[in-house]
């Protein structure tokens, strides 16, 4: 199945989730449950809180499909936003556990294949990448880190031995930067 | 495309950006959270940023979870009570069915499946005129004719009853069920359980004429269907509609 049919039946079922309809939540959970599990874990480090986190997200699929607006988002970019949300609402709720290490994450977002089945418009990804790559690769890092950790500012800068203040900075030019890139 | 782009809230302070990347601690992403409710531009930026980070998200590896995820979903959401009585019939009729019938109908479904071409299937009574509610599938082992699992069709509902026969599958590995319409891809009609009946929704637009010509097929797949959309395992069982009397 091509990216675009899988996408159009994905959104399809989250219009009938809207409808309540549970073998729509069904068919949702089986293309995406891997995906969204993956999301949880990576941020959570624990199994067992991404199981619950990972429950949370279709019990909202359920209670909120008609919020979604596929003329607005695609349906994995809104699954995904969700579920690394609420991820990240769970870590802070805690506190600022760390249990990363630092060269893992660094690691992952050159080595790891491309992982998704859901691909997404290949366009936008290699627009993005391409935006990353124009900034300073130090705080390209950055952004990475805290994408795929989904840590405060705070722990982001103990992670990376960096100032606060610094690591607040880089952030915030980077955004900024990212912005008027993407944009242009 | 202009409404999709993010207000330059502050050049200094891109708090929507931070949001949605997720560095903000929990008191100001309680406020983030109260301004995407509260102001619908704030809100835009937010999915704005959300839209374009969401892409870092396909480096990481998907994890299939536990099988024990999903049941407590579906209890929770009341998946169990949706059944339509009215389906239920057609189950019963086929589990009522005899031993005898359903190698009938095996044989000629699997005549139909593995001949090459046309050859018309065997005409074993005289065809009676059908106004027919329901066309029914018999899918079966492609090398034992062993039948595996009975699916009907509930045009009225839109639904597909599938009642399992005989479904053997490895250990470890779960029965996915996927519809072929002629010249297309296989679509995913999700993971099937061996040893009760169910009514799953035909996906849109497989509602007509299309679904009598489209092929039935189930594969071995891991727990929770098939990681990647598409087949994985072998066939372990096919077939196709034919009219019921």
């Amino acid at each position: 199945m091509d990216a675009d049919t899988s996408r159009a039946l994905l959104s399809r079922a989250i219009a009938r989730v809207a409808n309540r309809d549970p073998d729509a939540l069904k068919y949702v959970y089986r293309h995406t449950s891997a995906k969204l599990f993956g999301v949880c874990l990576r941020i959570l480090n624990d199994r067992e809180e991404a199981e619950d986190v990972l429950q949370d997200v279709y019990l909202t699929v359920w209670n909120k499909a008609d919020r979604f607006d596929p003329e607005r988002a695609s349906p994995i970019t809104w699954l995904v936003s969700l579920a690394r949300n609420r991820s990240i609402d769970r870590i802070r709720a805690r506190g600022g556990r760390v249990m990363t290490v630092v060269d893992e994450a660094e690691a992952l977002p050159d080595g790891a294949p491309l992982a998704s089945t859901l691909i997404e418009d290949e366009d936008d990804r290699r627009r993005l990448e391409g935006c990353l790559d124009q900034l300073d690769p130090k705080h390209a890092g950055a952004v990475r880190t805290a994408f795929f950790e989904g840590v405060t500012y705070e722990a982001l800068a103990n992670m990376l031995s960096v100032p606060l203040g610094t690591m607040k900075s880089w952030i915030r030019r980077s955004l900024i930067s990212l912005r008027a890139c993407l944009e242009a | 495309m202009t409404d999709a782009l993010p207000p330059h809230d502050g050049e200094d302070r891109p708090f929507a950006g931070e949001y949605a990347l997720g560095v903000l601690d929990a008191d100001e992403r309680a406020e983030a959270q109260r301004r995407i409710a509260a102001e619908p531009a704030f809100a835009r930026a937010v999915e704005w940023w959300e839209g374009r980070l969401a892409h870092l998200a396909e480096r990481i590896p998907p994890v299939e979870p536990p099988v024990t995820v999903w049941p407590r979903i579906a209890n929770l959401v009341g998946a169990a009570a949706t059944q339509k009585p009215s389906a239920w019939n057609n189950v019963r009729l086929w589990q009522g069915a005899s031993a005898g019938a359903l190698a009938l109908a095996a044989a000629s479904v699997v005549a139909l499946v593995i001949t090459p071409r046309p050859a018309p299937p065997p005409a074993v009574a005289p065809v009676k005129p059908p106004p027919a509610p329901a066309e029914v599938a018999l899918i079966a082992d492609p090398t034992t004719k062993q039948p595996a699992l009975v699916a009907t069709l509930d045009h009225a509902a839109g639904k597909l009853i599938l009642t399992p026969v005989s479904m053997k599958m490895p250990a470890g590995r779960e029965a996915e069920l996927w519809i072929i319409p002629e010249g297309q891809k296989a679509i995913s009609l999700g993971v099937i359980p061996g040893d009760a009946p169910k009514a799953i929704a035909l996906p849109a637009g497989l509602t007509g004429a299309g679904t009598y010509t489209a092929l039935l097929a189930i594969t071995d797949e891991p727990p929770g269907g098939s990681p990647t959309g598409v087949a994985t395992g072998s066939v372990r069982a096919a077939g196709k509609f034919q009219q019921t009397e």
